[in-house]
């Protein structure tokens, strides 16, 4: 019996020839597919990342503010200069602070949306937590500093209901508190964990939804207390996403030179640094140096989490 | 003897009150301690819910359950003395073998030197010595079966239920672990609650067993007992895929006007001349140890087994069927 069909189908022009291209190498599509974004890390990124590294050797000639392209440490050695080192503290404490500040409110959102939004509230958790991305960075932090300011809602709702007394005492607090939440780390903190709180939720929410219930079960059936299969099982399952989140939440705010000139104390942090040496001060090795420590910071930060153990799960 | 687990009218229905989904229907079930107890059904037919309920894992909507003569009604999971042997093992991908299987014994508060060597017998009873440094991904789909097994067996449980453990295994490794599975059972005395949609598997290993159709028991009893006088028309289609004939069938083949079924293996296939049934042969199935005919008889299809060695008949030839009065199980309950 002879078939109406033939057994090879005629090729039909040049998206067939290119996929028999493709299937003869296999190798060739992800060549072509790689090379563009690996053209752009490559060159434009690590590139500029070389250039910077260099730029943070070499040093600025005290009297004339001429750079000397001569390899040096001696910028470097500045960073240790007590005002630089109060700038990398100030700076380190803040990015600690609100890494662990998002940590803690993104993990029950995270927990509730992996494990039991379903259908339409899985739809409403995502829209909630991309909506603020929607609106512009400037935008949400001029918002906080009017909502933080001691003519702001805050101020005025803890009058209202007369809790004014918590509010001041939280205010006296040295090193936290200030003349009103707008100007005092604490409201940079706020602020800053408003800002970057998506970025750890999601994440978090993504490693939690890896982990199966029949684990959770196997847990309990096994006699764990809820408190037990949380830190055996839960917490280093989804580590590698909190991990994950405190990249962004540690990195950020580290490099962020916008939210502590709007809020705070207007102490200097690591960005506002950079962002001052190499714009007025003219002084681009120290500015360099100064934008090699958060890289260097988060290298010791990941190697940490490795020897933890954080990736295991991976 | 004393019952391991008792169902009182246990009733677990979802969705909301108005058109719930009875998942489990008023089921009352008796299982002996010391017993091997297979809870066999198609899926969604309530008996891996019926199992969670045991463990604690699903609340009954109403009736009560009791574990060892207790009412577990306010029990949450982690403190009933059951472990679960899961569908997908369900093992700690952060941690090695060992400590899976100490996991228990962890939570528990027993010291590292101890539970060690508790991990390692309860690995050498499951033929997996010299595994505990190993992740759960660095097994074999068996080899991880085995050390849920020992992680569920490591806190000597009063009961332990075991939730289709055997079907992500291949023919082969499944038959190996049945035999295993049974050795063990008898060794350790432990009551096994066993849920199966295998009815092969179901008959070979269990003591006893419940078929469950639709959130309830449509019968329990013995593999011997189930297989032989299933009391529905569903029991005996389900289990061994018998003849099931409807009333006047039963009585063109010399019974009463009742339902009834007829194993295949019960009839003979013989020479269409002089016999008092003859059909047509529809279909013929070919399962190695015999061929499986299906035969047009009075507009009712029936299925015989024909042993291998015997010639096999043509399709559409005229085949006359012998069975024994006796193998002709009138059945009682209805559906």
């Amino acid at each position: 019996m002879t078939s109406p069909t033939p057994a090879i189908l005629p090729e039909r022009g040049l998206a067939d020839r290119l996929t028999a291209l493709f299937w003869r190498h296999p190798r060739l599509l992800l060549a072509v597919l790689l090379t563009p974004p690996l053209l752009w890390l490559g060159v434009v990124y690590l590139g500029s990342l070389f250039a910077l590294l260099l730029q943070s050797f070499y040093s600025i000639d005290e009297f004339s503010g001429v750079v000397k392209e001569e390899f040096t440490l001696k910028t470097y050695a500045e960073l240790f200069r007590a005002q630089n080192l109060d700038i990398i503290i100030r700076t380190l404490v803040m990015s600690a602070a609100v890494t662990i500040g998002c940590a803690l409110i993104a993990f029950p959102i995270a927990y509730y949306a992996a494990r039991f939004a379903r259908g339409k509230w899985k739809a409403v958790f995502y829209l909630g937590v991309m909506l603020p991305l929607w609106s512009s960075y400037l935008v949400k932090v001029y918002a906080w500093k009017l909502i933080l300011a001691k003519e702001g809602i805050i101020t005025w709702a803890a009058e209202g209901v007369g809790l004014s007394m918590i509010l001041n005492a939280i205010l006296a607090i040295p090193g936290i508190g200030g003349n009103s939440l707008s100007t005092s780390p604490l409201g940079t903190f706020i602020v800053f964990v408003y800002v970057w709180l998506p970025y750890m939720i999601l994440p978090m929410q993504a490693a939690l939804e890896r982990v199966p219930t029949s684990m959770l079960e196997a847990s309990a059936d096994l006699g764990a207390s809820r408190a037990q299969t949380f830190r055996t099982v839960i917490l280093p399952l989804a580590m590698p996403g909190v991990i994950a989140g405190s990249i962004f939440t540690f990195s950020l705010t580290m490099g962020d030179y916008i939210i502590p000139q709007i809020v705070g104390t207007s102490a200097r942090f690591i960005g506002l640094a950079v962002y001052q040496l190499q714009g007025t001060a003219g002084n681009i090795p120290l500015a360099a140096a100064f934008a090699v420590v958060p890289i260097v910071i988060m290298l010791i930060y990941l190697t940490i989490a490795k020897r933890k153990g954080a990736f295991d799960a991976l | 003897m004393t019952a391991a687990v008792e169902f009182l009218r246990v009733s677990r229905h979802f969705g909301p009150a108005s058109a719930p989904v009875k998942a489990v229907d008023g089921v009352d079930l008796t299982i002996a301690e010391g017993s091997f107890f297979a809870m066999l059904g198609p899926s969604g037919s309530g008996k891996t819910t019926c199992l969670r309920l045991i463990s604690g894992f699903e609340k009954p909507t109403s009736g009560t359950i009791r574990i060892f003569g207790q009412d577990v009604g306010d029990i949450p999971p982690n403190r009933r003395n059951v472990n679960t042997v899961f569908q997908d093992y369900a093992l700690f991908p952060h941690m090695n073998v060992r400590d899976n299987v100490g996991y228990g014994l962890m939570v528990k508060g027993v010291d590292r030197r101890t539970r060690d060597a508790r991990a390692e017998e309860m690995l050498a009873l499951v033929k997996l010595e010299g595994y505990g440094d190993r992740k759960p991904a660095q097994l074999s789909g068996g080899q991880r079966q085995r050390v849920a097994l020992a992680r569920a067996l490591v806190n000597e449980p009063k009961v332990l239920l075991l939730d289709e453990p055997l079907g992500a295994l291949d023919l082969k490794l499944r038959e190996a672990m049945q035999d295993e599975l049974k050795a063990l059972q008898s060794r350790l005395g432990i009551t096994f609650v066993f849920v199966t949609h295998d009815q092969g598997e179901a008959l070979s290993m269990a003591d006893s067993l419940a078929v469950f159709n639709e959130g309830r028991i449509a019968q329990i009893g013995t593999p011997a007992e189930v297989y032989a006088r299933p009391r529905t028309r569903f029991v005996a289609d389900f289990v061994g895929s018998s003849n099931v004939l409807p009333p006047e069938v039963t009585r063109a083949f010399g019974g009463p006007m009742k339902w009834a079924s007829l194993r295949p293996e019960m009839l003979r296939v013989t020479a269409a001349d002089g016999v008092a049934l003859a059909g047509t042969v529809t279909g013929i199935r070919y399962l190695g140890a015999g061929s499986r005919l299906s035969v047009a008889l009075n507009g009712t299809e029936v299925a015989a087994l024909l042993p291998a060695g015997q010639p096999v008949p043509e399709p559409g030839a005229t085949v006359g069927l012998a069975f024994d009065p006796a193998a002709l199980h009138v059945m009682e309950g209805e559906g």
